[in-house]
């Protein structure tokens, strides 16, 4: 706190309350604040503290809560947004050539044409169904999994604001990480930073052990260098002092079979 | 190997799980981000507009941005939550100045103010919350009603004067004492928060 405040100075007196109503967001200050701001560097002091001070106020109203609704009406807009930034221009309309109206009027060849139409309306129609049901599973795939992420994502927010979240810092040689626990949740979550690459036909699998004995707690494919993996602890054995991550072939393996790329052990008895 | 945490930790490793998630996946992302500041936000824009519909609006505003501009955030200038709220708040005085027919903030802003405000460090509004609640409450009234008028409501000192039917300078001086005591019994947090800024 600055206390070097010259209070025989009638200038510094009198800017106080200037300074008090600049910070918290009145802008009609006298020219004479400025110029003198410009000169006092113990004025200018307490003017960024009042501004601290303000934006610590930010925290201070009653807590309401949100309608219900607001939530899903802004992840849809972002879901919007997002997902239309994605989606390919349509294709350019393909030019249809016109008949030559003199051949039209012959009877064989009307009747021709009007055959070669009704199968070319066919296939097209038979093409729409196609891709109206590509799509609509590609949709249905797509809502199962917006509706997992929601559940992850609410179970990860109830972990990392549990009263009783414990975490530990996991090191390996490159990868590195932390392992996320909440007894009251009955959940953890491990989340790990500079992956290797994977092949396609591989994944990411957590053991947790003791004794030299692994148990399998899931396996993931990670973006980036960075992945996580949401768990159940009522799926976790009973007693494990080490968390270990493998590469191993896609659906996992038994035991771990593939290279360790990240391993630490936890301290049992911090773990309340 | 196990490293005691404090919440201060807790948050920044929070908040950074929430910006990566932006980042990569914006639906989850944003999910958690209100799940995580969606009631605050909304808390400090009803408190300046003390409407639901506008609240709405500006809450829905404010996660958006903070989803398309992420890219500017800077993690070691403020915390997540400072630097939404501070979107939240001038979002919600932006609403309430149009409203009654006054210039937005930015455009009144003077070129000194807003050096100023880049070199402070703000104060973590969410973590501190209680400490700074109970020393604002803990004014005398009088004293309070006047900063929260300038700062919620958006009123100049002599709107106020008018409001609570007092002379400009009874305002000024409740105000003067009012963040002065603030600063007081809140100064060592201000300069926590520049040590570790230093740090």
């Amino acid at each position: 706190m600055q206390d070097n405040i010259t209070n025989h100075d009638p200038n510094c007196e009198q800017i106080q309350p200037d300074l008090a109503a600049l910070a918290l967001g009145e802008t009609e200050a006298a020219p004479e604040v400025a110029t003198h701001l410009r000169t006092c560097p113990a004025c200018r002091a307490t003017l960024r503290e009042y501004i601290a001070l303000a934006s610590g106020l930010r925290g201070t109203p009653d807590l309401i809560e949100p309608p219900q609704h607001l939530r899903q009406r802004i992840i849809a807009a972002v879901e919007a947004e997002s997902g239309t930034k994605a989606v390919p221009p349509a294709p350019a309309p393909t030019p249809v050539r016109q008949p030559r109206p003199s051949l039209l009027h012959r009877p064989t060849v009307r009747w021709v044409a009007a055959a070669a139409l009704l199968l070319a309306l066919l296939l097209w129609n038979m093409s729409i169904q196609r891709q109206l049901g590509e799509q609509r599973e590609l949709l249905a795939a797509a809502q199962s999994q917006v509706a997992a992420s929601r559940d992850n994502w609410s179970v990860m927010t109830r972990l990392l604001n549990a009263p009783d979240l414990h975490w530990y810092n996991l090191g390996g040689t490159t990868t590195n990480g932390h392992f996320w626990l909440s007894e009251n949740e009955g959940a953890a979550c491990l989340t790990t930073k500079q992956l290797p690459p994977l092949a396609d036909n591989q994944v990411f699998q957590v053991w947790f052990g003791e004794n030299g004995s692994y148990t399998s707690g899931g396996t993931f494919r990670g973006r980036d260098g960075m992945g996580w993996l949401l768990l159940q602890l009522k799926s976790l054995p009973k007693q494990y002092d080490t968390v270990r991550v493998t590469m191993e072939p896609r659906g996992g393996s038994a035991t771990p079979t593939g290279p360790v790329v990240l391993e630490d052990k936890l301290a049992n008895q911090q773990r309340v | 190997m196990i490293v005691a945490v404090s919440s201060r930790t807790q948050s920044h490793e929070q908040d950074e799980q929430i910006v990566a998630m932006l980042r990569d996946q914006p639906s989850e992302g944003v999910a958690l981000l209100y799940d995580t500041y969606g009631r605050i936000v909304y808390s400090v824009a009803f408190r300046v507009v003390q409407d639901h519909g506008a609240a709405e609006e500006i809450t829905q505003d404010v996660i958006m941005r903070c989803w398309r501009t992420i890219h500017t955030y800077q993690p070691g200038r403020s915390s997540l939550a400072s630097w939404l709220l501070s979107i939240a708040h001038n979002r919600a005085i932006d609403e309430l100045r149009s409203r009654r027919g006054k210039h937005t903030r930015s455009e009144m802003s003077g070129d000194i103010l807003d050096v100023l405000a880049d070199e402070a460090n703000p104060l973590d509004n969410v973590l501190l919350r209680g400490t700074i609640r109970d020393e604002l409450l803990s004014l005398p009234l009088a004293q309070r009603e006047v900063v929260e008028l300038v700062f919620w409501g958006d009123l100049t000192r002599r709107e106020v004067a008018e409001r609570l039917h007092v002379p400009l300078g009874t305002v000024h001086t409740r105000l003067r004492l009012g963040m002065e005591k603030l600063r007081q019994t809140l100064g060592h947090l201000i300069h926590n928060e520049q040590i570790e800024e230093a740090e």
